[in-house]
């Protein structure tokens, strides 16, 4: 239980993030994207217009799919809350997303760049991921942090080894950042389920 | 001390303002969990904090099962504000 006021305000965020469905959610945004991205990549007839659509159908998708889980799966094991959401943390949102539409934007010309060219990128892609990750183990010591910050290390010394370009670097290093999301949400979410049977509250 | 409001300064009903204030609304069985207070206990700080206006209670159904919503009023918010102000103030005064 928390002890001091500051814990208890912080505590329904920390609640909303350890069932571990939003690293599931956040690892599938990383993954469903990277998997139409590298199918376009292959198909080569699929219009550039349909994969920012398909991104924001997945996103859209992916966030019911989230609330349905909360709402049927969590709730009646640990309580409901709906977390007060800030027009700041909105604006955020909107501002991540339009950041995310520019890089791509800006980075597209240079997604078949020479294969020696290609590695930097990837490379600082890799290295942000790894740094955000620690920085969140930085805040809330969690071990499977550590983990989730190395997935995109160890993924760049296999794409820097195979001399992949830019685009296919960014490709595989959202599948595997996305995976590790995934694969350590589940077992988080099995781990939450385990701790929090059904009729725990109960008469 | 005294101008620490003493609704809000039970050790029971400050977990429970202190939760709400960071969630837009929470149902029992969450702040049974988060609080550990009994069944009991939590449903009398709750009739206490709703009598005096602090908070909103909502008896709905999820489906066919009962769900008791809760929420800090704009009331509840100002009064938990004003208590973490003077609370920090006393604090301060304590260490200098």
């Amino acid at each position: 239980m928390a002890d001091s006021i500051d814990d208890l305000v912080r505590r329904p965020s920390q609640y909303w993030n350890e069932d571990g469905l939003i690293e599931i959610f956040v690892g599938l945004m990383a993954l469903i994207p990277a998997c139409l991205f590298g199918l376009a990549g292959r198909l080569r007839w699929v219009p550039a217009m349909l994969l920012p659509l398909a991104w924001i159908a997945v996103t859209l998708l992916l966030k019911e799919g989230l609330k349905r889980m909360k709402e049927r799966v969590v709730s009646p094991r640990s309580g409901y809350i709906a977390l007060a959401s800030s027009r700041r943390v909105q604006w955020i949102g909107v501002a991540v997303f339009l950041l995310s539409g520019a890089v791509y934007t800006i980075a597209r010309p240079f997604l078949h760049m020479d294969e020696n060219w290609g590695r930097v990128p990837g490379l600082v892609v890799a290295v942000s991921f790894f740094a955000s990750f620690l920085a969140g183990w930085v805040q809330a010591r969690q071990a499977h942090l550590l983990i989730l910050a190395c997935a995109p290390l160890l993924a760049e010394i296999w794409i820097f080894r195979s001399g992949l370009g830019f685009g296919q670097a960014i490709l595989w290093l959202l599948v595997a950042q996305g995976a590790a999301l995934v694969v350590s949400g589940a077992v988080r979410f099995r781990s939450f389920l385990r701790a929090n049977p059904r009729d725990r509250f109960s008469a | 001390m005294k101008d620490l409001d003493r609704i809000i300064h039970e050790p029971g009903r400050l977990r429970i303002v202190a939760l709400l204030s960071a969630v837009k609304e929470a149902d029992f069985v969450y702040l049974l969990r988060e609080t550990e207070l009994t069944k009991g206990n939590l449903s009398s700080h709750l009739a206490k904090l709703e009598e005096t206006g602090y908070i909103e209670v909502e008896k709905t159904f999820r489906g066919k099962i009962p769900l008791t919503l809760t929420r800090l009023t704009p009331q509840g918010r100002t009064a938990f504000q004003n208590y973490r102000r003077a609370m920090n103030g006393l604090l301060r005064k304590d260490q200098s």
